[in-house]
C-alpha cells in the first residue's frame, strides 16, 4: 500500500497549519478593508440593473406570459415596406421601358418613291410630267426611273426642293407666276412643260438623256412660246429640277423629249393690230430668259417704271414678260401712264412692244385722249397722233 | 460546520431576494481564503491581476445566486471553483501555458516526511519563504494545497471544485506537501 492510499492525507497536516499561520502573518488588514469595501461596491452597482431586471421580468411574464420577453428599442422589421419598394422600383421600371419604347424610333430606311398619283405632292412648284398616249408622241424617259420595273408608266414627280434664286443684278425680272395650289393631274395624252429654274440649274443628268445647255433652253424656250400650248398636242417637255438642291451641281437639265421643228417666229404684228392680250405663260420675250407666266407685280412696276420715264427699266420688264396692257386699279395700262406723265420716249417702247392707243380705262379716257390733253407735240410724234 | 453551510445557502439566498446585508456577511466570512485562493493560484507572476479577479468572482457569486443548489455542492466548493475558472480565465486571456509538472513522479519517490518541528510559523521572513514555496508548486497542486489548508474543503470538495477525481485530488495534495517539505528542509533543520 502506497503512502497516498493512506488516510492521514486527507487529515490536517502541521505543513498546513504552518502555511495557514504564514497567511495570516502576511495578511493587511487595510488592503483588505479595502479590497472589501471595493468588491462589495461592485456588487451593489453589479445588482442594481440585475435586481431592475428582474424586478421588470415578472411585469412582462405577467402581461403577456406566452410570448417571449424582447429588448426594448429594437425596431421591428418591416417587411410589408420591403415589398412595397419591390413593388415600386418594379413600377418605375415598367415606366421606363413604356417611355422608351414611345419615344425611340428606330431609324428607318428611306422607302423607295412609289408614282403614285396618290403620293403626288400638291407643292407649289412640283412638276409633273405624264407619258403621252402611245403613238401621240415619242415616249418620255423619265428620269430616275428603274428602268427594269414593269409597271405601267405613272406621272413621274419631279420634286423641287429648293426654289431657285435670282440675282436680280444678273436675272433683275423672273416671271414667275404665282404657285398653283394643286395641280390636277389630268389624264392628258400631251403634256408641254417646261421649267425654269434660272441660269444655272442643278441637275444631274441622267443615264441616256441627252444634257442640253442653256443654249438649248432658250431654243426649247422659244418653240415652246410659239406653240400654243395644248393646241396642236405636240411641243416639247423639257423637264428640268434641282432634285438635290445644290444650285452649282451642274448647268445641265433633261431634255427629255426632242421638240418637234420649231414653227417660224411669227412677224411682229402692227401695232394696231397687236392683240391686247399677254403673252402667252412661259413665252421668252427677248431670248435671253424664259418666262413662264406674267406676274401682275410686274404689270405694276412696268407701269411705275413708265410714269416716271425710266426707259431701260420698262425695257427690261418688257424682256421678261411683263404685260405691256396691264392695267392698274383705275384701268390705266402703262402707255396711259407714260402719255399722261409726257414721257416721250417710253410711250414710243410701250407702242412698240405693241401697246394699245385706243384701250380705255375706268373713266372711258383712252391714251390717245390723253395725248390730246397733254399736248406735247413731241409726245404725240412718238406716239403719231396727228392732231 | 454543517451549519455554517445551512447559512451559506440562507445568506445567499437572502441576497437574491434583497437582502443587501447577507451578502457582505458571506462576503466576511470567504473573503480572505478566497483571496489567497486566487494570489496562490496566479503566482508571483500574475499577482496584479488579484484584485480584479477576486472582484469578479464575488460579482460572479452575486450574480448566480440563484444558481446555487446547497444539495450539490458547498458553498466553498462553488466559490473556489468560479475563482478557479477566473484564474483560468486569466491565463487564456495573457496566453499563459500551464504545463503539467513533472515533478509529480519525482514526489512520489520522495517519501513523506514527518512532522516537522516547524508547527508554527513565528517570523514574517518564514512566512515569505513558505508563501514562495507554495507559489512555486505545480499549478494544480497549489491549487488544492490551498483549498484544503486555507478554506478545510474535503477532498471530495476538491475533486469537485477542479473537476477531477477524489484520488487524483488526493495525489495533488500529497505532492504539494511533498515538495513543500523538500524545499523547507534547510529551513527547518535550521529551525530544529
Amino acid at each position: 500500500m502506497s503512502d497516498h492510499d493512506t488516510p492521514e492525507h486527507d487529515k490536517p497536516d502541521p505543513l498546513d497549519e504552518a502555511y495557514v499561520d504564514a497567511e495570516a502573518l502576511l495578511n493587511d488588514e487595510a488592503e483588505r478593508a479595502a479590497r472589501r469595501a471595493r468588491v462589495l461596491a461592485a456588487v451593489e452597482a453589479d445588482a442594481g440593473p440585475l435586481h431592475q431586471v428582474a424586478a421588470a421580468a415578472p411585469m412582462a411574464a405577467a402581461a403577456s406570459p406566452s410570448e417571449p420577453a424582447t429588448l426594448p428599442n429594437v425596431p421591428e422589421r418591416r417587411s410589408i415596406w420591403r415589398r412595397n419598394s419591390w413593388l415600386a422600383a418594379a413600377c418605375v421600371a415598367g415606366l421606363g421601358l413604356f417611355i422608351a419604347l414611345k419615344v425611340y424610333q428606330p431609324i428607318q430606311p428611306p422607302r423607295p418613291m412609289q408614282r403614285t398619283p396618290a403620293h403626288v405632292a400638291p407643292g407649289p412648284r412640283a412638276k409633273f410630267v405624264t407619258p403621252p398616249a402611245p403613238g401621240v408622241a415619242p415616249p418620255l424617259r423619265p428620269i430616275a426611273t428603274p428602268p427594269v420595273r414593269p409597271a405601267p408608266p405613272l406621272p413621274m414627280i419631279v420634286p423641287r426642293t429648293r426654289a431657285p434664286v435670282l440675282n436680280q443684278t444678273t436675272a433683275p425680272v423672273m416671271a414667275v407666276p404665282p404657285a398653283p395650289q394643286a395641280f390636277p393631274v389630268k389624264p392628258r395624252t400631251e403634256v408641254q412643260e417646261v421649267i425654269v429654274t434660272g441660269s444655272r440649274i442643278p441637275h444631274p443628268a441622267p443615264t441616256g438623256s441627252s444634257p442640253v445647255t442653256v443654249q438649248d433652253r432658250k431654243a426649247a424656250a422659244r418653240s415652246a412660246s410659239a406653240a400654243k400650248p395644248g393646241s396642236d398636242g405636240t411641243s416639247a417637255t423639257i423637264v428640268g429640277g434641282a432634285s438635290s438642291g445644290d444650285l452649282n451641281a451642274g448647268t445641265q437639265f433633261t431634255y427629255a423629249a426632242p421638240p418637234p421643228p420649231p414653227p417660224p417666229p411669227p412677224p411682229p404684228p402692227p401695232a394696231e393690230a397687236f392683240a391686247p392680250s399677254p403673252p402667252p405663260p412661259g413665252a421668252a420675250l427677248d431670248g435671253k430668259r424664259m418666262a413662264p407666266l406674267a406676274s401682275p407685280a410686274l404689270g405694276a412696276r412696268l407701269g411705275a417704271a413708265s410714269a416716271e420715264g425710266r426707259t431701260s427699266d420698262v425695257k427690261a420688264l418688257l424682256a421678261d414678260g411683263a404685260p405691256v396692257d396691264a392695267p392698274d386699279d383705275h384701268g390705266d395700262t402703262a402707255l396711259m401712264r407714260s402719255v399722261r406723265a409726257d414721257k416721250p420716249a417710253v410711250a414710243a417702247l410701250l407702242l412698240r412692244h405693241g401697246a394699245s392707243l385706243d384701250r380705255k380705262n375706268h373713266a372711258g379716257v383712252s391714251a390717245r385722249d390723253m395725248a390730246k390733253l397733254v399736248g406735247d407735240p413731241k409726245l404725240d410724234r412718238a406716239l403719231g397722233v396727228e392732231r | 460546520m454543517q451549519q455554517d453551510l445551512t447559512e451559506d445557502a440562507e445568506l445567499l439566498s437572502a441576497h437574491g431576494a434583497g437582502d443587501p446585508h447577507a451578502f457582505a456577511q458571506l462576503y466576511d466570512r470567504y473573503d480572505r481564503p478566497c483571496f489567497q485562493f486566487v494570489r496562490r493560484m496566479l503566482g508571483a507572476a500574475h499577482a496584479a491581476a488579484a484584485d480584479d479577479l477576486h472582484q469578479e468572482t464575488w460579482i460572479s457569486v452575486a450574480r448566480n445566486a440563484s444558481a446555487f443548489d446547497a444539495r450539490k455542492a458547498s458553498f466553498p466548493a462553488w466559490l473556489y471553483t468560479i475563482a478557479r475558472n477566473k484564474v483560468w480565465d486569466h491565463f487564456r486571456r495573457q496566453k499563459v501555458t500551464v504545463l503539467a509538472s513533472h515533478d509529480e513522479d519525482a514526489a512520489m519517490r520522495v517519501p513523506d516526511p514527518d512532522p516537522t518541528p516547524l508547527d508554527r510559523v513565528q517570523s514574517r521572513e518564514l512566512a515569505d519563504k513558505l508563501v514562495a514555496a507554495v507559489d512555486a508548486l505545480p499549478l494544480e497542486q497549489r491549487g488544492a494545497f490551498v483549498m484544503f489548508a486555507l478554506s478545510g474543503l474535503s477532498l471530495e470538495e476538491i475533486a469537485l471544485a477542479t473537476g477531477v477525481g477524489v484520488e487524483t485530488a488526493k495525489s495533488r495534495l500529497r505532492y504539494a506537501r511533498a515538495t513543500l517539505r523538500r524545499a523547507l528542509a534547510d529551513e527547518r533543520s535550521a529551525h530544529v
